[in-house]
């Protein structure tokens, strides 16, 4: 449970910097830099919601097939 | 009579069809049914639904408008949805199953439940069904706007929204959500189509690439490529994506989108995916930036047609018009969910829990089915004749939704720590601060004037959640406290 809710803070961290720094670098590679910044995010934010997904569907299966084996 | 009349009236009579047509195969729809559609929809109908009803005409407009006439602050618009999509893996999941588990249908059914307080439930409506009417207020002004700009105003502005409104009653009371539905699966497509074409083509079009448009822009206007040091500030982008990211899913009808759901595995796939279909905001903002230097002398209000007006003078008619109808399926699906939600609401919040506690469930989906034409005759009477007090007290409540986050944050504890009168005073607390600065002319500038200026620059509706928040707390607490006191009392004596 740990990891998920460290997993889960990470795209709070990326996008609330995002402000701040571009307000250091307004542009990079001639792109507006918060525009990147945030769509890089958004990428992430999708992949670390997939692997805790996958996190969890792992345990449920785990957990159903342990009860399963229990009963018999 | 020219192509994109037509094509704008061949998308309306498509809507009319499919809307009508997912009616099929069920005789009688009863509340659960014409609301909710019995909870059966699947990973890929939920995502629909509510990538739907995310992307409003503010997606549609407002992403393209803010970039043009302010610039960067306006990527908050990109950024709110992924934080909310994190909290909603969670939060949705634990609100389907409770949904599930006692059969609620409306967005004040569940506050009312986890609260257990009919007053809480019917309040609650009341607000909701007010902010409903702002929330579709906008759906159809956008409409107005889109239909009669891409019908090069051959339609006009009252005559579209006439027209949709009347579409929208037809095919909600015949299907209930299985109309919005199937609509959302074109839309959904069509949208993320045309938001990638447009975002690519026009930057290339113009200026012959990415790095070459925004290069242009810098030197014509470097400031909307900079966050500005006043107004829309570092510290208003921080404090609208907290507000806006906590406050996603308490609109009525994103809310009730959750209790479609087939199970709690459709929910989590749906939030995995959403924020990947976000990137079409990103692409809007691309246009946006496309007409900074291409489409001249909007002003205020205006700016919302910045897409329109450049996709008007790039491309011929009959693509205007298939921009004009994907901009009205875009304007239908959300304005359909709002109309379903206000009806439900209506019936069985406001009508079963206020007058008549013994109407059976046939007595209730009947009243939803009169309430619906009714509700959207008063929102297009609004719309047309203006009543600024009415529509200012309508904006009112949609601001008042955000101050449910206490509640609801406190209603996934396995220990409920708020209370009911808490619940009350946070969001009369959190109400006093909104009006005074909506009607007081309050900000935090003038309450702190020497306070620094990201300080100041604090979007009002987080200042007002806060609020809300040290009261929900600071009741709940202090009631905690008396209880026990009270308890031991009871126990020693």
């Amino acid at each position: 449970m740990k990891l998920r809710i460290l997993l889960a803070a990470l795209p709070f961290i990326g996008l609330y910097s995002g402000g701040s720094l571009a307000a250091h670098t307004p542009l990079l590679f001639g792109v507006p830099f918060l525009l990147v910044w945030n769509l890089f995010w958004m990428a992430a934010t999708a992949a670390i919601l997939a692997l805790i997904y996958c996190l969890d569907s792992r345990d449920e299966a785990a957990n159903s097939s342990a009860r399963a084996g229990g009963s018999q | 009579m020219n192509a994109s009349l037509i094509i704008i009236v061949l998308f309306a009579i498509f809507a009319l069809a499919v809307g009508l047509y997912a009616r099929r195969g069920k005789k009688q729809l009863s509340l659960e049914q014409w609301a909710v559609g019995g909870r059966g929809f699947g990973s890929l109908l939920t995502f629909l639904l509510m990538a739907g009803e995310a992307f409003s005409t503010f997606s549609f407009l407002g992403a393209s408008g803010w970039t043009y006439s302010k610039g960067v602050p306006a990527f908050y618009i990109l950024s709110y949805g992924c934080l909310a999509y994190v909290l909603g893996y969670w939060m949705l999941p634990a609100i389907w199953r409770y949904a599930k588990d006692r059969n609620l249908v409306s967005f004040a059914d569940y506050f009312a439940s986890k609260y257990d307080s009919r007053v809480i439930g019917v309040l609650v409506s009341i607000v909701a069904v007010l902010a409903m009417v702002s929330l579709l207020i906008i759906q159809l002004r956008g409409l107005g706007i889109i239909v009669s700009e891409m019908s090069y105003g051959l339609i006009s502005q009252n005559t579209a929204i006439w027209i949709s409104a009347v579409l929208m009653v037809a095919y909600m009371t015949v299907s209930g959500i299985h109309g919005s539905a199937s609509i959302a699966i074109f839309k959904d497509v069509l949208i993320l189509g045309l938001a990638i074409f447009l975002g690519t083509y026009l930057p290339l079009h113009y200026f012959g690439g990415f790095g070459e448009m925004f290069a242009r822009i810098d030197a014509v206007h470097p400031e909307l490529l900079r966050m500005p040091e006043h107004g829309f500030n570092l510290s208003w982008y921080n404090s609208t994506l907290l507000l806006t990211s906590l406050g996603y899913y308490l609109y009525p009808h994103g809310f009730t989108a959750v209790y479609v759901a087939r199970d709690a595995s459709a929910l989590r796939k749906n939030v995995v995916l959403m924020p990947i279909y976000q990137v079409l905001i990103a692409f809007l903002f691309l246009v946006g930036f496309a007409a900074v230097l291409t489409v001249h002398g909007l002003e205020g209000a205006q700016t919302d047609l910045a897409l329109l007006r450049l996709v008007k003078q790039t491309f011929p008619a009959w693509f205007v018009g298939i921009v004009g109808g994907a901009g009205l399926l875009t304007a239908l699906v959300p304005g359909s969910l709002i109309m379903l939600n206000a009806s439900t609401t209506i019936a069985r919040n406001i009508y079963r829990e206020g007058f008549a506690p013994q109407a059976t469930d046939r007595e209730v989906a009947r009243v939803a089915r009169i309430a619906l034409p009714l509700f959207t005759l008063v929102v297009v009477f609004f719309v047309l004749r203006g009543g600024a007090t009415f529509v200012a007290l309508a904006i009112f409540s949609s601001s008042l939704l955000t101050q449910l986050v206490p509640m609801l944050a406190s209603s996934f504890l396995k220990r409920p720590f708020g209370t009911r009168e808490a619940a009350f005073g946070g969001i009369a607390a959190g109400g006093v601060v909104l009006g005074l600065s909506s009607w007081g002319g309050m900000t935090l500038a003038t309450a702190f004037p020497n306070a620094p200026l990201a300080f100041t620059s604090i979007n009002m509706g987080l200042v007002a959640l806060f609020a809300n928040a040290v009261v929900f707390v600071a009741i709940s607490a202090a009631q905690r406290l008396l209880r026990a006191r009270i308890d031991t009392a009871v126990g020693s004596a």
